[in-house]
């Protein structure tokens, strides 16, 4: 009675914290509650969390399970806290594949429970999107607790186009997938597509020679300027059409994303292509 | 009152008779001084884009280039009246070509690229005029002098040769793999021209459509590429701030044979090393530990492995950089409290008088370090006060590094025996009026040694190759400590530029034989009114005070 009726940020707020207590915490989250703006401005100052270099990346709180038992803990306290003094434990793997712009995360939820022992980290802009997504993942973390599963996936809200360094070391990763990304179809946004001749050398440096990036869309102009994009980057080479079809996460990326699905339903077309990272030249 | 010159460089003419040139720019003047006689050679003007025999006595030296030299009235105008003519586009930086035979001057607003010659007799003469699809910030020469690279406001970093190709026949705009079919030909659209020019510009309103009018019109699109030959070499997606090319020689590489790097630092606190071209794709390592804005970097040639970097976050880090690993980090905040409560214990009585604050027409901008509002109450008993509440405001305030100069000892004990250690390190900071000096040593260690108070704020140091002398700009404009509050009179006696000295000791002090650069003090750099409106007080600001305004806004999420 009295007062005015609760806003949506207040339910949000509620649905939130509700999922924090024992109640709803093995219940899948509702996208109603996540909704935001399609768009988030990649240039924008956004309040975002990134660590200061990849040394200083708190995995551990991301991937509970992969902790590695501490070996010297007062030689690790000596050297490994982060600025507010937390020990930064190890894992005993590294992250190795990321999910750029992962949306709703249905990449993730597919690829983990079949690889289940590499680390997949999904980077999405949008803030609540992300933490639908972390959401979910500590639902079915929670539902699968007997055996362990989803331990190997998180999502942390990031711009990739910009602090990608931050949370990798050069070459750590050997998968990288963009899926159904933002067409910017406007020549003056072109510089707002994530894939460009100047962020793939960035993607190049993250990527370990030998490493795969994965792209789908259902735009084919968009489809063409990832083709043409990391075609004339001299550090990757497209990958066969035999190659390609072979590949179980092509397959996988072609039915489990959101973006995916909606394309399906639609009966829209999809352009798959995948390039490899190539070896460093010698210097010259 | 004389507007303060924001940017230096020096140049060495080799030859019997010949020694320093200093050039000063204030706005968009340039004016060449001979250290080695104490002469004011011919100014530039780059609004106009005209050389200026005297600034004083009207008269105007034609250049070769110009034939459409403005009618004689116009000319004049220009010149007598610089509350009107001289606020086109203002020099950002000046750098010399190893060889010191060309100038490359950068300028924001026109986004321009132009290269000089330096002749013999100090003059500089207009070769080429380039304009970049982006505003440059900062640029890097080749060191075989063959290359300008151009880091933008966009995060991009383009090469273009020093000097452009008299036709050009293929123009390439992305050029990491630039192969046959690959190459675009030169746009044949039009580059916008606004109706009016720099000329033609006479209030701040009218500067401001006129920049909004250039900003609407000329952005790049696939149609409005550069006709002039330009290369993408890498790119950011952040602005950037500052730019370096290292050459390690076979000595110094980790690969057995002479490699290039290109060193670059972004807005959002990444320092990026990039080979050299070719393969300027291949990113090699991050240098990664500001916390803020990366605002300088300064590899001295003499330690080429290490690079000393500034930020808005108030720290000197140094790295060795090929590797991306953190060596050492300085507060500067430390020394410049120091500094500060030198001022207020000992110097107040320097500033009092000479350094009223003004409050009218002068409010701070976002980012600005105003005094706090109690400070508007005016009364002259007060000053003594209001002084120590500028250093105040300078003492709470986000500290900025916001230049790195080397000069090695090699160079400075020249005359001397024995094995020589290291160097000297010069450090400023924004707003602050004193010089910070460290030493690094050959086994990459800073050390603080020392401030040195100048009479204002620090705008940019000219270093001439490892003498034992700088000269420093100061802002004769605003109080000390202060980025926001004018002096009030205008502090007529003090230089806008001082001269600084190494003792065989080591330590620097003002040169009491200041007078080799009295002319240019007193004749170079242009009038101002005392008194300046806000828009154009905020416009000063801003070209003298540039990186303030690079601090990250805290965006609400929506
Ligand atoms: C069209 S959605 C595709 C989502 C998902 N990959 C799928 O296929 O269902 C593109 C996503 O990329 C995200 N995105 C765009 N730019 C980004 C950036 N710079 N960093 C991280 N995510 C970004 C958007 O917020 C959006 O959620």
């Amino acid at each position: 009675m009295g007062g005015p009726p609760p806003t949506k940020r207040q339910k949000r707020e509620d649905y939130r914290k509700a999922r924090e207590t024992e109640e709803l915490s093995a219940e899948l989250p509702k996208k109603k509650f996540y909704r935001q703006r399609a768009h988030a401005n990649p240039f924008s100052d956004h309040r975002l969390n990134y660590p200061e270099s990849p040394d200083m990346m708190n995995w551990p709180a991301l991937y509970p399970a992969f902790v590695a038992p501490p070996v010297d803990i007062e030689a690790d306290a000596a050297h490994n806290t982060n600025k507010s003094g937390d020990l930064l434990l190890k894992l005993t793997k590294q992250v190795e594949v990321a999910d750029i712009g992962c949306g709703f995360g249905g990449l993730l939820v597919a690829l983990g429970p079949r690889f289940p022992n590499t680390l997949f980290l999904g980077m999405e802009i949008r803030i609540k999107v992300a933490d639908f997504v972390q959401d979910k993942i500590k639902a079915l973390r929670t539902q699968n607790g007997e055996i362990g599963g989803y331990q190997n996936i998180a999502c942390l809200r990031a711009n990739a186009m910009k602090f990608l360094p931050n949370f990798f070391k050069k070459y750590q990763l050997s998968k990288i997938f963009f899926c159904f990304p933002d067409p910017h179809f406007k020549a003056r946004k072109h510089k707002a597509r994530i894939v460009s001749m100047t962020l793939n050398s960035e993607y190049a440096y993250v990527l370990r020679p030998g490493g795969i990036v994965y792209t789908i869309t259902d735009v084919e102009d968009l489809h063409k300027w990832m083709v043409q994009h990391f075609d004339a980057h001299p550090s990757f080479e497209q990958v066969s059409e035999e190659e390609q079809d072979a590949d179980e996460c092509v397959q996988v990326m072609k039915v489990e994303t959101e973006e995916g699905k909606k394309v399906e339903r639609n009966e829209g077309d999809k352009f798959v292509a995948c390039f490899r990272r190539l070896e460093d030249p010698p210097w010259t | 009152m004389r507007h303060p010159f924001q940017c230096l460089q020096a140049c060495y003419i080799p030859g019997p008779s010949r020694g320093w040139i200093v050039l000063a720019a204030a706005r968009s003047q340039i004016n060449s001084f001979a250290l080695y006689d104490g002469t004011l050679l011919p100014t530039w003007d780059i609004s106009t884009s005209k050389g200026i025999t005297d600034a004083l006595s009207h008269s105007m030296q034609s250049v070769e280039r110009c034939e459409d030299n403005p009618p004689p009235e116009k000319r004049q105008k220009t010149i007598c009246d610089p509350m009107e003519g001289r606020w086109g586009a203002a020099v950002l930086t000046m750098t010399a070509t190893r060889n010191h035979r060309n100038v490359v001057v950068v300028t924001g607003e026109d986004k321009c690229i132009r290269v000089f010659k330096l002749e013999e007799n100090g003059r500089l003469s207009l070769l080429s005029e380039r304009c970049m699809p982006k505003r440059p910030c900062a640029i890097a020469i080749t060191p075989d002098d063959s290359t300008i690279l151009c880091a933008d406001k966009f995060g991009d970093v383009y090469s273009i040769p020093l000097h452009p190709s008299p036709q050009p026949t293929e123009v390439v705009s992305e050029g990491i793999k630039a192969g046959p079919g690959r190459t675009q030909t030169p746009s044949t659209s039009k580059k916008f021209v606004p109706a009016a020019n720099n000329l033609t510009v006479h209030t701040a309103r009218n500067l401001k459509a006129l920049k909004n009018q250039l900003r609407a019109t000329n952005q790049p699109s696939e149609k409005t590429a550069p006709d002039f030959e330009h290369q993408l070499l890498l790119g950011h997606v952040s602005m950037l701030t500052d730019i370096a090319f290292v050459t390690l020689d076979t000595s110094t590489s980790p690969h057995g044979k002479p490699c290039s790097y290109i060193l670059t630092a972004d807005r959002d606190e990444h320092i990026r090393v990039s080979r050299g071209p070719p393969q300027a794709h291949v990113i090699e390592t991050f240098c990664l530990g500001h916390k803020e804005f990366v605002s300088k970097l300064c590899i001295p040639h003499w330690l080429p492995r290490t690079l000393i970097s500034g930020g808005g976050d108030g720290f000197l880090c140094v790295w060795s950089w090929a590797s991306g690993l953190a060596l050492q980090k300085v507060d500067m905040r430390l020394s410049v409290d120091e500094y500060l409560n030198s001022c207020s214990r000992s110097g107040r009585k320097n500033f009092v008088g000479q350094a009223k604050p003004k409050l009218e027409g002068l409010t701070g901008g976002p980012g600005s370090s105003e005094i706090s509002s109690e400070d508007k109450r005016e009364n002259p008993e007060e000053n003594t006060q209001r002084d120590g509440k500028a250093h105040e405001a300078a003492h709470s305030h986000k500290l900025t590094v916001s230049g790195i100069w080397s000069i090695s000892q090699t160079e400075l004990n020249r005359d001397m025996e024995g094995e020589v250690e290291g160097g000297d390190i010069l450090v400023a900071c924004e707003g602050i009026s004193a010089i910070f000096v460290f030493t690094l040593s050959m086994d990459s260690m800073l050390t603080y040694r020392d401030f040195i108070p100048l009479k204002g704020n620090v705008l940019d140091v000219a270093t001439f190759g490892g003498e034992p002398f700088v000269i420093v700009s100061v802002d004769t404009l605003h109080q000390q400590n202060s980025t926001s509050t004018v002096s009030d009179p205008p502090s007529q006696e003090v230089a806008l530029l001082q001269l600084l000295s190494r003792s065989s000791g080591g330590s620097w002090s003002d040169d009491i034989d200041a007078g080799k650069i009295e002319t240019l003090n007193q004749q170079g750099s242009f009038e101002i009114k005392v008194g300046l409106g806000d828009s154009q007080s905020q416009v000063l600001r801003d070209l003298l005070y540039k990186y303030q305004s690079l601090r990250k806004q805290e965006y609400e999420e929506e």
